[in-house]
């Protein structure tokens, strides 16, 4: 189960719908947070700002038409404008033409025909009919009256009627400076735009011409910047701007406003050109236009908000579940117990946020670089045109896919570390500030605890301190007062008295360190002097020479009991000899009054041979326990080992050569002196003789070699034999007392020759060991040099 | 017929005893503490007496050194279960004249009881003459002209070797004789290492002249640094 979850596959599958429903999650989150930004918070298309604001360009169309019909500008129905044709096909967009025509007015044919073309040859559902009331003039939409008609059976009674259905519309009367709107909503149409338009209306094209500054954005309660509206009509436009004044005071002067009424009264009038009724209004959907499209836009955002908010919130739920999980299984893998850690687990966090913080910002840069380089608007039109770019879709989700891929490794990264708890160690700041840091403050704290755990000594010495500090603080006080004898006196008696505190307690150190370095070297006997030492340092020697007292009777406890077990075995040895020479002896008579040939014999020769066996046994047994306590007295002596060894060796010949073994000897042909006791040297070199003697095997060679080897001080005798059985016990068990290379205990041999012989050797201050090698028994003899 | 003084608090040893030496015709005086046998040196004349140390009553070392304070010259052989080489020599020092130790081989203390009765009948009693021809060394008797050895009288037959190298350690007594020495001595030629033949001839006139050659009387080794000849330590 374990291996199925943490297995690569199941991240692998894990990563994938985790980025697939935060992909389906964002997408639909788009399109559901575009709809509010389309259309607020509004039921009707009317009412959203997108409408009004198509509305009042075609208001301000329709004003500044009239105006040029009013001068007197006809169509001439010839020859249209290459330019106008250009933009009649839809190749230059509307907006940046009609803001240069707007703005830069300067009344020509190009102009008149382009607003013509709009409101009167493009097939539109906007409908318009300005009366002028004074020349009854009347400028209206082609199907205008047939429209009327349908709707209320006489243009007369359409325009009596005022409203019109539930749709947008807006009738003005720059004679009485009334206005009504219609579409449920009173900011439909924006303040600036309609007070533009009646401007418009009333004046003659020249003068809107010479003020400038009546532009399209007529602000009057807009806090828009003016500045990048000015740059960027110098960047269309290509034209000198005229120099306007800062305000139009006759307009700011003349207009008053009343809050949510919308009603414009023109204060003082200074001779209107004319009066006009405007209506204006949308009319149902009779052919495809810009407004037919706004609406079908914003009734699908509408549905996607429905459709999307549901399917954004369940991927998104969904998403943020598949994230814990991924979060959990991050850093874990079937093979090995703790987190796993990638190679760029290991390159500092900070460099992994870094990263993270560029990625995340990248979106909101790019967001910005787009909405700098085009209008503010566009970005609100990008939304609103939403189906327009959606062939793009496919190539945003490609990006959003790889901004969570690169996303998610870094983030996963750092909470591998978090998990695995090295993220501090893996950090710039943890390596080198917080983890360091930490471990001064472990250091003080510890510090400080060990200066709390011996306060009272430190309050001491602080005590000590404060009392010399005073006694001269004293002394001080007494020169001050003109004392100087008496001054003089305390000053000198304190430098006496801790003269000779350093002096007493130098002398207490040196009497420490010097008993100490005896203590040390095995002199147990020794005491520290504690007589006149200061009260401190005489505490730290009573607690040295009581530890020196512990020791000392631990090993004379040793001793004793050492000697005592050996005076035992010596004490029973002769208890046993005694009783044992009767048997030998009694033995032998019985020998002598049998014949000498039977059973009966035999059996007296086995008893006799054994008995003496049981001597030796004791005779080995007092002596290893005696080399053992060493309560052997040496006669250390220097002598010539090689003689020696010739000595012990040819007592032996003759036992080698009855067990068919041949000696090879190689010993150096100088002298090699050594210094130790000879007899106990000899003992050493027969025991191993003998022990070659009872198990080598019959017939081969046995080797004794005597070496100097460089810089130990030793000579170094070495026996080998071929063991005559398998040698299964270690060089160890071999020196054990009572153990023999055989465990049948029939054999000649008390098993106690090379432990004795160990004993004695460390005894001369040598050593004796064994080394096996297959069949090959090597016995190592070191004797210190003279 | 030698009467032979045999003290041991073991009755059983003392038995034994007295049956080996009855074997060869000596007569025994039984005891079986110190004070039984001081009584018996005063009641009867033993040639000799073989004493156990440890006693009830006065142990063998304080009837030995009361005996010799009385002037008595018989020898004195100890016999005891204590092994100690200052065991040995304190008791020698006191004024025996050998030292077996318990278990003892029946033979062995009959031939040192000979060799002791033997010095202290025949020899004991006659100035050793130190003649340039004739080397006496306790019961060790070599006559350079005839070139006999005897020990305890008794003849013993060496090798012309053997010979040679005993001569050159009775010569020199208590002189010590490294084996290279030895060599170059007797094969007037100098020794070139490897060679253990000194030491096996020394084996060979050791198994002849001592009784027991693993405790010689006569022929010592000083182990690393050579041989002599000396009586008794």
């Amino acid at each position: 189960m374990k291996r199925i979850i943490y297995s690569g596959v199941t991240k692998t599958v894990l990563a994938f719908t985790l980025i697939f429903c935060c992909c389906v999650a964002m997408h639909y989150g788009f399109l559901t947070l575009r709809a509010p930004v389309l259309y607020g918070s509004t039921d009707s298309v009317y009412e959203t700002k997108q409408y009004s604001e198509l509305f009042s360009k075609y208001v301000e169309r329709t004003a500044v038409y009239v105006r040029y019909r009013e001068d007197g500008y006809e169509l001439s129905t010839l020859d249209v404008d290459s330019e106008l044709a250009l933009l009649l096909n839809g190749e230059v967009t509307d907006d940046d033409l009609e803001t240069a025509l707007f703005n830069v007015y300067e009344p020509n044919e190009t102009a008149f025909y382009y607003y013509h073309a709009k409101l009167n040859e493009e097939p539109t559902n906007y409908q318009y009919y300005v009366e002028n009331t004074q020349t009854g003039a009347v400028y209206a939409s082609a199907d205008f009256e047939q429209y009327a008609v349908e709707k209320s059976g006489s243009l007369e009674a359409f325009l009596t009627s005022g409203i019109i259905n539930e749709n947008i519309y807006l009738i003005l009367n720059t004679e009485n400076n009334r206005t009504m709107t219609g579409g449920g909503n009173n900011n439909v149409l924006n303040r600036s735009t309609l007070l533009w338009s009646m401007d418009f209306l009333r004046r003659p094209l020249d003068e809107m011409a010479e003020d400038l500054h009546y532009d399209y954005n007529y602000h009057i309660s807009d806090d828009s910047s003016h500045t990048s509206d000015k740059d960027h009509l110098e960047s269309v436009s290509n034209i000198e701007p005229t120099p306007t004044p800062a305000a139009s005071p006759r307009l700011n002067s003349e207009i008053t406003i009343e809050e949510g009424e919308m009603r414009v009264e023109l204060v003082s009038s200074e001779q209107p050109n004319g009066t006009y009724l405007l209506y204006a209004f949308v009319a149902d959907n009779l052919v495809k236009d810009d407004f037919t499209v706004l609406s079908e836009n914003i009734s699908s955002a509408k549905s996607d908000f429905n459709n999307g908010l549901q399917t954004a919130i369940y991927y998104g739920l969904f998403s943020l579940f598949l994230f814990v999980i991924s979060n959990l299984l991050s850093g874990k893998k079937s093979t090995e117990e703790g987190i796993h850690l990638h190679f760029y687990d290991r390159i500092f966090a900070e460099f992994i946020i870094a990263a993270l913080l560029v990625w995340f910002s990248l979106p909101y840069l790019l967001w910005h670089i787009v909405s700098n380089r085009y209008w503010e608007t566009s970005v609100t039109q990008f939304l609103t045109d939403y189906p327009n770019y959606s062939q793009w879709i496919p190539f945003f989700h490609g990006c959003l896919i790889l901004f969570l891929f690169v996303s998610g490794i870094l983030y996963f990264s750092l909470i591998r570390r978090l998990k695995a708890k090295t993220f501090l160690h893996s950090s710039l700041l943890g390596r080198f500030i917080i983890l360091p840091l930490g471990k001064l403050f472990r250091y003080i704290g510890k510090n400080l605890k060990e200066l709390y755990h011996f306060l009272p000594s430190f309050g001491k010495t602080l005590l000590y301190l404060g009392g010399g500090l005073l006694w001269f603080a004293a002394a001080i006080a007494l020169f001050l007062f003109n004392l100087t004898i008496p001054a003089l006196v305390l000053l000198i008696l304190g430098i006496v008295i801790c003269a000779i505190l350093c002096l007493r307690n130098m002398l207490d150190r040196a009497r420490i360190s010097e008993s100490t370095a005896q203590m040390s070297v095995g002199n147990l006997s020794i005491r520290i002097p504690t007589k006149s030492m200061l009260p401190s340092n005489k505490n730290l020697s009573e607690n040295i020479n009581q530890i020196c007292d512990g020791l000392n009777s631990a090993v004379e406890e040793q001793t004793k009991s050492e000697r005592m077990k050996t005076e035992l075995i010596t004490n029973v040895s002769h208890d046993i000899k005694t009783p044992l020479t009767s048997i030998i002896n009694y033995i032998e008579l019985i020998k002598n009054e049998l014949p000498q040939e039977g059973a009966v014999a035999g059996y007296a020769e086995v008893l006799s041979q054994k008995s003496w066996r049981l001597k030796a046994l004791i005779d080995d047994l007092v002596e290893a326990s005696k080399a053992a306590s060493g309560t052997m007295s040496l006669d250390l002596i220097r002598f010539n080992a090689v003689e020696l060894l010739r000595q012990a060796v040819g007592d032996f010949e003759e036992r080698l050569t009855e067990q068919n073994l041949t000696l090879c000897m190689e010993v150096p042909e100088t002298p090699v002196n050594v210094l130790a006791d000879g007899a106990c040297t000899h003992r050493i070199i027969e025991n191993m003789l003998s022990n070659v003697c009872k198990y080598a095997l019959s017939g081969t060679r046995v080797f004794i070699s005597l070496d100097l080897p460089e810089n130990t001080g030793l000579a170094l005798l070495t026996v080998k034999n071929t063991s005559a059985s398998v040698l299964t016990k270690t060089p160890e068990e071999l020196l054990t007392r009572f153990s023999r290379g055989n465990d049948d205990r029939s054999g000649e041999g008390s098993g106690l020759g090379l432990s004795i012989a160990e004993s004695l050797a460390e005894l001369q201050g040598g050593s004796f060991y064994i080394e096996t090698d297959g069949d090959l028994f090597k016995a190592k003899l070191t004797i210190p040099l003279a | 017929m030698y009467q032979i003084l045999v003290c041991d608090d073991d009755k059983e040893i003392v038995e034994a005893i007295r049956i080996y030496l009855s074997g060869e015709g000596y007569q025994v005086i039984a005891a079986y503490n110190g004070r039984e046998a001081l009584e018996a040196v005063h009641n009867e004349t033993p040639h000799l007496a073989i004493l156990d140390i440890m006693m009830p009553e006065m142990d063998g070392l304080r009837l030995t050194g009361k005996l010799r304070e009385e002037g008595y010259a018989f020898p004195i052989l100890f016999l005891s279960a204590k092994t100690e080489d200052t065991d040995k020599i304190l008791g020698l020092n006191i004024g025996a004249d050998d030292y077996i130790t318990k278990p003892f081989r029946p033979l062995e203390l009959i031939a040192r009881v000979k060799s002791a009765l033997r010095r202290y009948t025949t020899f004991g009693s006659l100035p050793t003459e130190d003649t340039a021809q004739c080397y006496t060394i306790g019961g060790l008797v070599i006559n350079d002209e005839t070139k006999e050895v005897t020990v305890d009288g008794d003849p013993v037959r060496l090798t012309p070797t053997e010979y040679s190298m005993l001569l050159l350690l009775v010569q020199n007594r208590g002189k010590v004789f490294s084996t290279e020495q030895i060599f170059s001595a007797v094969w007037n030629e100098p020794s070139y290492g490897a060679d253990n033949i000194v030491a096996v001839h020394i084996r060979h006139i050791r198994e002849k002249i001592e009784i027991n050659p693993r405790e010689p009387r006569y022929l010592k080794v000083v182990w690393g640094l050579g041989y002599k000849i000396d009586w008794q330590g």
